[in-house]
């Protein structure tokens, strides 16, 4: 799918920046514990881990729109 | 009130919820909640049990954990099916990953409490103060604050919601992931069931139960 060759493509590219400007920064999971340039490397050969967090960047996504819409209707009131 | 708290130290991860658990002890002491550290090396069997059999009404454990085990500082269960028994009746604030799959459902079928997760738990190091904010809220809402289970759950879930926006427009973008993932399994076994949480309605997770049942109950003979 289109859409899904952009997110990852901005997923591993963010991860690159971090790797860049952070090069301590690591991702804990469970009892892993991965640098930046580590998960980039995961997430194209691990279909599950990217999966979970394809899931979670839309879950978030819809959370930031119906923030989005909260805000709007709040404010729909005033002059 | 009286506390024990569990805090092995042994890899990465329980480096950082070793640290985490120090607010929580801090909390503690000043609410006047009488707590027994067990930490790093006395974060095993023997000696959780021993602590239990003198009583306990809370029951924290930071980290590590499976879908039936909670895991001491040998890498070992502390607590798991065949001696959760000691948990009957009580609070069990926990961040182990996976724990409340399995062993939070069994403790709450022995009428206990059981805060913690349903999946694999994870935090980033450029949020380590947000992900810290966001394991330790429900202690102080529960614990600190005193509010009813279902009360501190709708508290904590708006937290996690909070911190992941601000994250989000700080740039730290996998960590709002996590804590948006964290979120998302964070239970509360006595706001709710865990027939509700994790089954979410679905017909094959309510036939499942009683083999879950029975299985917890031949693994405690």
């Amino acid at each position: 799918m289109g859409d899904e060759k952009v997110l990852k493509a901005a997923v591993l590219r963010y991860l690159e920046a971090k790797e860049k400007s952070e090069p301590g920064w690591k991702l804990i999971l469970g009892r892993e514990s991965l640098t930046a340039a580590q998960l980039r490397e995961r997430l194209n050969k691990d279909k599950k881990l990217w999966k979970d967090i394809r899931q979670w960047a839309d879950a978030l996504a819809v959370d930031m729109f119906n923030e989005g819409s909260k805000k709007i209707e709040s404010n729909s009131g005033t002059p | 009130m009286k506390a024990i708290l569990v805090r092995p130290n042994f890899d990465d991860a329980t480096g950082y919820t070793f640290a985490f658990a120090e607010e929580i002890l801090d909390w503690c002491r000043q609410a006047k909640i009488d707590v027994v550290e067990l930490a790093e090396g006395e974060a095993v069997k023997s000696r959780v049990e021993e602590e239990l059999r003198k009583g306990a009404d809370l029951f924290i454990f930071y980290d590590h954990g499976s879908e039936d085990a909670l895991i001491g500082q040998d890498e070992q269960p502390v607590i798991d099916l065949t001696n959760c028994h000691w948990l009957k009746e009580k609070d069990v604030y926990t961040l182990a990953c996976l724990s409340a799959k399995e062993l939070g459902a069994e403790i709450w079928r022995q009428k206990g409490r059981y805060w913690g997760y349903t999946e694999v738990v994870g935090f980033t190091t450029d949020a380590l103060d947000e992900f810290k904010k966001s394991f330790n809220c429900g202690f102080a809402y529960l614990f600190i604050e005193r509010v009813p289970h279902g009360t501190a759950l709708d508290k904590a879930r708006e937290t996690f919601d909070q911190l992941a926006t601000a994250l989000v427009s700080e740039g730290k973008i996998m960590a709002a992931i996590y804590m948006r993932k964290n979120r998302e399994s964070l239970v509360d076994y006595n706001a709710h069931g865990p027939e509700e949480s994790s089954s979410g309605g679905c017909l094959l997770g309510l036939l499942k139960l009683p083999f879950q049942y029975l299985s917890a109950r031949i693994r405690r003979r």
